[in-house]
């Protein structure tokens, strides 16, 4: 039979590939450049493979529940890398078939399309082992917290603000999530919330600040006020932030929460926070019923001033203005970090971070679309998109594939960047020698 | 009280009809905005529990009238939280307060053995204070215990940690201790509190004056800690210094101390009559504590003058150790100099807050008095209108 005469091509893995019948023809991407990956990344994504080899066969022998855990982590990078290689190493040997001139010609055309999709699947398994690379978000399995203030546009942004809040919660309802309405200020009576001043709504599901990242920055609307006699657009803006939640209970287990040890990096020292209640001048106690329930934190190193009166209950305020203020302080550490990351990476690549003062996504009413300046993508189911139907999850998912993106670029940079500093060491230290 | 402005009333309207009635009692618009809120949602509960089903806007502008002539929300809503507990009110029983509510949650971390986390109250903080408990049985006292919110919320704070508690709870007023029975249900019930708050919580009515002869409380001769917010405003201070809502609509017995032959405070130097009666609770309260054999005593006390007469009395006894006197919210001022109080011309000087560091009642009799003030013209408070 023909595959006999094949014989060097089972060695590769994609042989079963083969023996599915094939169009007839020759194709000019034999020629096309192949997807590479940086040599950068893929030098540490080889001592990473490594690393977890090595693990994997010390547990063999013994198993260790630290080693186990480290070699879980690491175990994506070597699959990732699995993948990616055993598809590069079999590109050479087509090449060669196609090339070699004694190669009949049905022969050529299977090796010429066996080439075509193996550089197709080499592009994703490449985009694989680079996410692979970048380290999870350190909140990214944590609940989240959701804020949502109105910027510039008094009344229409408050309006719209309402909007954003109602388009976040009929997202997690459809998606299962708990959310629960921790603060609301609304300007109008204090008891519709079409109009806010600030809300925020608390997101109490594993990773919910994986699945909202994509939503922090500032979000505007177009479009004409039902006020506007003249029929004009208005433009006015919503900043959104995405901030880690802590909950109470089983701090434990989340590393990154370990609040009581000054060494950790979420400690807040209680004597930095200042705690006011609400008085009234005058005699108190006995003398009279007040029904002021404010707590208000201040953070004195930071001046971060969480309040809370939504609760009758000053216990409640007292610990959900806590819990808002552990989540801001973190976030604030968390984006100075970054901050300085970028900086490293700016010097190098110039990729600059989006701050979360930057314009991240338009609605314009008029045209009835969305469109996420990050990805670049446009959407036109505005209405679906407000009641958190499926055309938000499209805008979103844009979104986190941008980030990936991203990350991935920013670790290139940080490669680079490490790679020429060891350079002019070794220059520095040839120049002395 | 001053005329509200009328554009803050114009204002108010824009922004719901109701506002302006809610504005006379709360005087500014966010509080009367909160009150507002909880009205509705209250309003929107009773109306689909009750029927015939009354429509919840009838029922809101009816408590939005009540509450514009004075009426304490709490009798309206029928509670007020208190601790992480939900406390029952009605007519007749005074409203805790939150002052009352600080102190209880600090006399309990104080009260917590070492090892024990602090209860829910943020921070977290490492308590310094030496405990003054441990796993032993811990039996405390409350005297004018009105809603009987003192023993609940200790209970609450104190019994994940402290396996064997009595708590009792006396008052005077039969209608009181019928509402902290109620209270006492009522919070197993919601699982504020746990199962065994039953049988380790009781309250009894009796005059705290005339048990002269028995020295037996709750039937019981000793106890560890005595705890008392009594009636401590004088029949002046009444007519000048309480609000009007607290005036008209709470009982006088639970804030002015009546005064009979029993009660008659004894005459004291530069201490005027009126003043006296203010003061009338606080040398029976020295007494029982000391026939008790409390190891701690918490008084509340109006403020800082009245802190003062108290630790004269006090010192008179020669029976306590130390002292220290609270401000508003104790605990949330760490970090704050001592200050020192002269009592007497000067023949004793106390140091607050820390005196209690030195008393470990288990081991020896010494005794503790523990008192808050609050220090009106002291305390920095938030601005009433923001
Ligand atoms: C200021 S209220 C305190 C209530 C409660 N402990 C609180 O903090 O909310 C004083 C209470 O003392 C009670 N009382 C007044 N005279 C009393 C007496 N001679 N014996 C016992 N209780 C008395 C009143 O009925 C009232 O409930």
């Amino acid at each position: 039979m023909f595959i006999t005469r094949w014989g060097p091509l089972r060695l590769y893995p994609y042989a079963n590939a083969l023996r599915a019948p094939r169009l007839w023809r020759y194709q000019s991407t034999t020629t096309a450049p192949t997807p590479s990956i940086s040599p950068a990344l893929l030098g540490r994504a080889r001592a990473l493979a490594a690393e977890h080899a090595q693990l994997s066969k010390q547990l063999d022998s013994e198993y260790d529940i630290q080693l186990a855990k480290k070699a879980g982590a690491l175990s994506n990078i070597a699959q990732a890398l699995n993948g990616w290689e055993a598809a590069n190493n079999s590109l050479p040997e087509l090449q060669q078939i196609f090339n070699d001139p004694s190669t009949d010609a049905e022969l050529r055309s299977i090796a010429a399309d066996e080439l075509t999709s193996i550089r197709e699947k080499l592009s994703a398994l490449s985009k694989d082992l680079q996410t692979s690379l970048v380290p999870q978000h350190p909140f990214a399995e944590m609940p989240c917290l959701v804020e949502i203030r109105p910027g510039a546009g008094g009344n229409e942004a408050a309006l719209f603000a309402g909007d954003l809040l109602r388009m976040y919660r009929a997202f997690c309802k459809r998606k299962g999530l708990r959310a629960n309405l921790l603060k609301l200020d609304s300007s109008a009576s204090g008891v519709t919330e079409d109009q806010i001043e600030e809300a925020v709504l608390e997101i109490d599901s594993p990773s919910a600040y994986d699945a909202f990242r994509c939503e922090a920055g500032v979000h505007r609307v177009q479009r004409v006020p039902a006020t506007e006699s003249k029929g004009r657009t208005h433009t006015s803006a919503v900043s959104v932030l995405v901030l880690p939640n802590f909950p109470e209970q089983g701090e434990e287990e989340l590393g990154a929460a370990n609040f009581d040890d000054p060494s950790s990096d979420y400690y807040i020292d209680p004597s930095d926070v200042r705690t006011d209640v609400m008085r009234a001048r005058g005699a108190g106690g006995q003398h009279v019923n007040t029904t002021d329930s404010a707590v208000r934190l201040t953070h004195i190193p930071t001046n971060t001033v969480v309040a809370m009166q939504d609760s009758r209950s000053q216990h409640k305020n007292r610990a959900q203005a806590w819990q808002i203020l552990r989540a801001r302080l973190a976030q604030q550490r968390r984006d100075a970090r970054e901050e300085e990351i970028a900086q490293l990476r700016v010097s190098v690549i110039g990729v600059a971070k989006m701050g979360r003062g930057d314009k991240v996504r338009t609605y314009n009413w008029s045209q009835q679309r969305v469109t996420d300046h990050r990805s670049g993508i446009t959407v036109h189911h505005l209405d679906d998109i407000l009641q958190g139907g499926e055309s938000l999850d499209q805008i979103m998912t844009s979104v986190k594939e941008w980030l990936k993106t991203r990350d991935v670029e920013g670790l290139i940079a940080d490669e680079e960047a490490a790679k020429a500093k060891s350079k002019n060491e070794a220059k520095r230290v040839h120049q002395r020698g | 009280m001053p005329r509200l402005p009328s554009s803050l009333l114009r204002h108010a309207r824009r922004q719901h009809p109701l506002l302006p009635l809610l504005l006379r009692p709360c005087r500014d618009l966010s509080s009367a905005r909160n009150e507002l809120r909880w009205l509705r949602e209250k309003a929107l509960e009773v109306a689909q529990t009750t029927s015939p089903k009354t429509k919840w806007q009838v029922t809101l502008r009816q408590s939005c009238l009540e509450r514009s002539r004075g009426m304490p929300l709490q009798y309206i809503l029928g509670t007020q939280p208190f601790g992480n507990l939900e406390i029952l009110c009605r007519p007749g029983v005074l409203i805790p307060r939150p002052e009352t509510e600080a102190i209880t949650t600090h006399l309990a971390s104080l009260l917590q053995p070492p090892s024990a986390p602090t209860p829910s109250l943020y921070p977290k903080r490492t308590t310094k204070n030496k405990p003054l408990a441990s796993q032993a049985p811990l039996r405390i006292l409350d005297l004018c215990t009105g809603t009987g919110c003192i023993p609940l919320l200790l209970h609450a704070l104190l019994s994940p940690h402290t396996p064997s508690l009595h708590i009792s709870g006396i008052d005077i007023s039969p209608r009181s201790t019928t509402l902290a029975h109620k209270n006492l249900t009522h919070n197993i019930k919601t699982g504020s509190l746990p199962q065994p708050a039953k049988k380790q919580l009781s309250f009894h009515q009796a005059d705290i004056f005339s048990n002269n002869d028995s020295a037996q409380w709750a039937g019981h001769s000793t106890w560890d800690v005595l705890v008392s917010n009594p009636p401590y405003i004088s029949p002046c201070a009444f007519n000048t210094t309480t609000s009007r809502s607290v005036r008209t609509y709470e009982p006088k017995t639970a804030l002015v101390p009546h005064v009979n032959n029993n009660t008659a405070p004894p005459a004291i130097d530069h201490v005027d009559a009126d003043t006296a009666v203010g003061d009338a609770f606080y040398p029976r309260l020295l007494c029982i504590a000391a026939q008790i054999h409390a190891k701690v005593l918490l008084m509340e006390v109006a403020d800082f003058d009245q802190a003062v007469r108290v630790i004269g009395l006090l010192l008179a006894t020669r029976a306590w150790e130390g002292c220290e006197i609270w401000r508003d919210e104790p605990g949330a001022r760490k970090g704050r100099a001592e200050e020192e109080v002269v009592v007497g011309g000067g023949g004793c000087r106390f140091a607050f807050p820390s005196i209690i560091q030195k008393a470990t009642p288990a081991e020896h009799r010494s005794s503790t008095l523990l008192q808050i003030t609050q220090p009106r013209i002291k305390s920095k408070g938030m601005e009433a209108n923001r």
